[in-house]
């Protein structure tokens, strides 16, 4: 039997509760297929992530970070790193994706990821996706550039 | 005047310690003279100073306690902590973030500081959810199986 992917469950799942708990993550917005969350990362400072969710688990997620105010993908909304954490953050503008297996864009450049189908393997494509990038802007060994306090 | 302090483990209390405490004095300077008697480790028990579940300010005085009530509770909970084939159980103050469960695994399970940092703490299983480190650890029934993993390798270009 097919599997049924539903965004809403997993929207109200416990995992993805449980991130914004933990205060790795919380829902700022959704609009349409289109869901914007904040992500936290160990300097103190967000990023809000854009989750282009068209046929939910059907088809990987689209991830990109964004602009607060007019939800603009530009490079200053995407958070910085060493060469390990631009293996999956394409910071280049003009060309900014997520490289990753469970990402659209990512796929996009590696046809043979397509088959491997992995977000749909994970259970809870978003929160997996989340889970990622909370790995990314947490986790010393996937070379996210901390950047000073802001002074206010 | 008298201050109790109370160790709670499993809403039970353990263990308790009494001083005569002048009112000027903090709660700080009565939990460190009052820590070696509770046999508890001085910084874990200013982590968690209580009455009625509601943490002190480790500058409050003994006469602000009073107010509130006689006797402090100091609240510890059990984590049954693992890494690769090794586990142990210890007892944290609830108040404290999983920050220090991350450290006292490192150290305990003899994890070198450069490598301890790359770790991450995860709820019930190696896959579980992860565990922030500036959590707070809470209170809750039982002894909560946390493992401190290595994130695995993920696809990249």
């Amino acid at each position: 039997m097919a599997r049924v992917w539903n965004l809403e469950a997993d929207l109200r799942s416990a995992d993805f509760l449980h991130g914004i708990e933990q205060g790795f993550w919380t829902f700022v917005d959704r609009a349409g297929a289109r869901v914007y969350m904040r992500l936290y990362a160990a300097d103190g400072r967000s990023y809000l992530l854009e989750l282009e969710c068209t046929r939910y688990g059907d088809e990987a997620l689209l991830g990109s970070f964004v602009t607060e105010d007019s939800h603009q993908c530009v490079a200053a909304a995407w958070p910085r790193g060493n060469g390990v954490f631009q293996q999956w953050i394409k910071p280049d503008p003009g060309n900014l994706f997520i490289c990753w297996d469970q990402d659209r864009a990512g796929i996009g450049h590696h046809g043979n990821w397509r088959s491997n189908e992995a977000w749909k393997k994970t259970g809870n494509p978003l929160v997996s996706y989340l889970d990622f990038m909370r790995q990314l802007l947490n986790n010393p060994m996937r070379g996210y550039e901390r950047l000073p306090a802001k002074i206010s | 005047m008298k201050l109790e302090i109370e160790v709670v483990e499993e809403g039970s209390v353990v263990r308790a310690a009494t001083t005569d405490a002048q009112p000027h004095e903090t709660v700080e300077a009565v939990a460190r003279r009052l820590a070696p008697e509770l046999a508890v480790d001085v910084e874990e028990l200013l982590a968690d100073l209580a009455v009625d579940d509601e943490i002190l300010k480790l500058d409050a005085t003994v006469s602000d306690v009073l107010k509130q009530g006689p006797k402090i509770r100091h609240r510890r909970v059990c984590v049954d902590l693992h890494f690769e084939s090794e586990s142990i159980k210890h007892m944290f103050a609830a108040n404290n973030r999983w920050a220090a469960v991350h450290r006292f695994g490192c150290k305990h399970f003899n994890v070198a500081s450069d490598a301890c940092a790359n770790l991450e703490l995860h709820e019930s299983s190696p896959t579980g959810s992860a565990l922030n480190d500036q959590g707070r650890i809470g209170l809750f029934t039982g002894c909560k199986t946390v493992w401190l993993v290595k994130p695995g390798a993920e696809p990249n270009g």
